[in-house]
């Protein structure tokens, strides 16, 4: 048909379709046996061996080790596996090296502070039951060094500000029951301010929907108790329109390829609405006194008064999620 | 490289400099295998940056690192704070220089973005910018970092925004399906408004206009998104704006549409379907959200049937809007339907255990297909 010819978008298009289309047609071939059997004890060694060394190409990733060891502790979370006494400890002292003493934490030993691996750190230590190594003081005064005047925060000082720096804070802030008024000055506004016309949010306002700046603003507004205020239909509407019908993946934004990240962000975030729908029906019950408080709090310049902890829903199941969880799965396995 | 010192003489050049190495603990998790000189080049910036050495020696050490790593935000970091120092404002000339070229092999690197704003805020002008943003875009057009980046110049230091206007033109004439070309349009049509005191909406109907055109204008229109949501967006500007719209959405679902005789199937309407759903679900009245609804029943049995499930819960949800408005209390949503029946799959494949419907044997009745099915197969099978 006329998939051969058309704008690059749609060639580009059509070649994943193909792609996804011939190897999902190759796993479900009974002759192929155990050639596609993904097998648990393989990803956990996997893993494994990630945590015990990184080959020279990850110096790419020299300013991120946070991460690396917040995405392998969770993925062996997941797969139910107890790193042993000696891993923890090994963990929490290499974490604890990336620690600095004006609070924080860098991509490395000796690396300024950044959110992003601060909030890595952070949940990686909780994940650890190795929380007590952080400088709760130290870190709540280099949150506030942070803060912008547009509400958002930059990820590192004298960094970028986009929506990533309002969601690592909070979240981390929330957690360590230090999210202040100070803190959350403004901060539900610039991140509603990234809404779009499609419905998805930006990285800053005006930058175009786009499902990991979408996560990021959905997930702060949660733990802000705003996300009442987005328009929800419009983000919903935009979320389901971003899994693709042949691929059975998330794309991250219009008429762009999937990826198997967004079915973290994209797909994540489709729980996360079902949530910001609930928060909001709570809110309806509860009366919108409730609702003025923490706008009210938003507002407040001074106050260093901890919040109380964000009201969250209970997550959902994925048989309650209005897009397609099972054609999801199979584009992760492809 | 920009002119700057081979790497072997950067190491010499801090011969005087003793490195310190790397804090990582006794038994470091995730520990990099460092390739020698990276590590060398790491231990005299930690000793540089202890001593506060802010040189232009330094410049040549963190571009020499920025080589290995773009992402190391630290030496970005330093790199300005030596600038600072220096303060020379030729050193920041060149530096969009030198930015250029890390972003050239490092299209989507976060630092070097920024580094470029804080070099633009010092030298507090926009220079060739815009023309190295579309040289970027030559090669990406769709890079969100390049696009933010063109946002913000056009913010900070404004532009004749027409000849903005005509860029996106050029983009979306080369890809009518570029959705990062609409919406830097949607940004520059507000900014082009906001010049008008009056919140004047008659430029509103000028885009629907202009978004038909695309719709419209061959190939894949009729199922490329961007036109649609970006119209939807200024139907909600002024009357004449929604109602050519509406009669867009009309024509299409008459099997009707503009300037051609062309067959329409059931995906050429899908989104004719949602946009005409949006625009009698924003009217709501009682028939409206009704009607709303009927256009969601249509897409979850019909047109988008992918996302039956999204589609279903929406239309409940305005049928109970349309009761809401009628005095009638609201029904319960039913629940999700089942997800379709799927081929089989070893259990190895799902490490979780298998979805619901899908059996680890092949049921006996399942034939292997000898080919995989094309897309349309798929889409059409849905």
């Amino acid at each position: 048909k006329r998939r051969m010819e058309g704008t690059k978008s749609e060639r580009d298009q059509a070649e994943c379709e193909r792609a996804c289309a011939r190897q999902a047609w190759r796993q479900s071939d009974p002759g192929v046996g155990d050639a596609f059997a993904s097998s648990r004890a393989r990803h956990v060694a996997y893993l494994e061996r990630g945590l015990a060394g990184l080959g020279p190409s990850y110096v790419s990733l020299d300013a991120s080790r946070p991460w690396l060891c917040y995405w392998i502790l969770h993925s062996l979370h997941f797969f139910v596996e107890e790193p042993s006494a000696l891993t923890v400890s090994s963990c929490v002292e290499t974490l604890r090296r990336c620690q600095n003493g004006g609070g924080g934490f860098g991509g490395g030993p000796s690396q300024v502070s950044h959110c992003a691996p601060t909030y890595a750190a952070v949940l990686a230590l909780c994940l650890l039951g190795g929380q007590e190594v952080i400088d709760r003081e130290a870190l709540y005064l280099w949150f506030l060094s942070v803060k912008d005047a547009s509400g958002g925060f930059r990820l590192h000082v004298d960094g970028e500000v986009d929506v990533r720096g309002t969601y690592t804070v909070v979240a981390v802030a929330a957690l360590l029951r230090m999210l202040t008024p100070a803190l959350t000055h403004k901060a539900a506004d610039f991140v509603l301010s990234c809404q779009t016309y499609e419905g998805g949010f930006g990285g800053e306002p005006g930058n175009e929907a786009h499902g990991g700046y979408t996560f990021c603003a959905v997930a702060a507004l949660l733990v802000l108790g705003r996300a009442k205020d987005a328009d929800l239909t419009a983000l919903e509407r935009w979320l389901c329109r971003r899994q693709l019908a042949v691929e059975g993946g998330f794309q991250g934004r219009t008429n762009k390829l999937v990826d198997g990240c967004y079915s973290f962000w994209q797909g994540g975030c489709v729980a996360l609405v079902e949530m910001a729908q609930a928060q909001e029906e709570q809110t309806t019950t509860t009366g919108a006194h409730q609702h003025q408080q923490q706008r009210r709090h938003d507002h407040e310049e001074e106050g260093d008064a901890a919040l109380p902890p964000p009201d969250l829903p209970p997550s959902p199941s994925s048989g309650d999620l209005p897009c397609d969880p099972v054609a999801l799965q199979r584009y992760i396995l492809l | 490289r920009g002119g700057l010192s081979s790497r072997m003489s950067t190491v010499d050049l801090f011969g005087d400099v003793e490195g310190i190495p790397q804090d990582d603990g006794p038994s470091p998790v995730c520990a990099i295998a460092y390739p020698e000189e990276y590590r060398s080049l790491m231990d005299i910036f930690r000793a540089v940056v202890l001593r506060e050495e802010k040189s232009s020696r330094v410049l040549d050490l963190t571009a020499e690192i920025l080589e290995w790593n773009a992402a190391h935000y630290t030496v970005w970091y330093y790199r300005r704070r030596v600038m600072e120092a220096m303060d020379d404002v030729e050193i920041y000339r060149t530096e969009l220089d030198y930015a250029a070229m890390v972003a050239s092999q490092n299209p989507k690197n976060y630092q070097v973005w920024y580094h470029r704003r804080a070099v633009l805020e010092k030298l507090d002008a926009a220079g060739d910018e815009l023309d190295f943003v579309a040289e970027m875009l030559e090669s990406d057009a769709k890079n969100y970092h390049a696009w933010s980046h063109r946002l913000w110049v056009v913010q900070t230091f404004g532009c004749d925004l027409e000849k903005e206007l005509a860029y996106c033109d050029a983009l979306l004439d080369d890809d009518s399906h570029n959705n990062s070309a609409w919406n830097h349009r949607y940004n520059v049509i507000q900014l082009r408004r906001k010049g008008d005191n009056e919140g004047d909406n008659e430029g509103a109907a000028d885009e629907v206009e202009y978004a038909v055109g695309r719709i419209y204008g061959g190939g894949g229109g009729l199922r490329n998104e961007s036109p649609w949501t970006y119209a939807l967006a200024f139907a909600k500007k002024s009357k004449a704006a929604r109602d050519r719209l509406d009669e867009v959405c009309d024509a299409i679902l008459a099997d009707a549409p503009e300037g051609t005789d062309a067959l329409l199937e059931p995906a050429d309407k899908q989104c004719a379907r949602m946009t005409k759903l949006e625009l009698e679900a924003r009217a709501d009245t009682a028939d409206s959200n009704d009607r709303a609804a009927a256009c969601a029943d249509k897409l979850a049995n019909e047109e988008d049937k992918f996302r039956r499930r999204y589609w279903l819960r929406r239309a409940h949800r305005l049928r109970n809007k349309a009761r809401h408005l009628r005095n009638q209390p609201p029904l319960d949503f039913p629940g999700f339907p089942d997800p379709p029946p799927m081929p089989w799959a070893p259990p190895g494949v799902f490490p979780f255990g298998l979805p619901p419907g899908m059996t680890p044997e092949p049921p006996p009745t399942y034939v292997h297909p000898s080919e995989p099915p094309t897309p349309d197969d798929i889409r059409d099978n849905l």
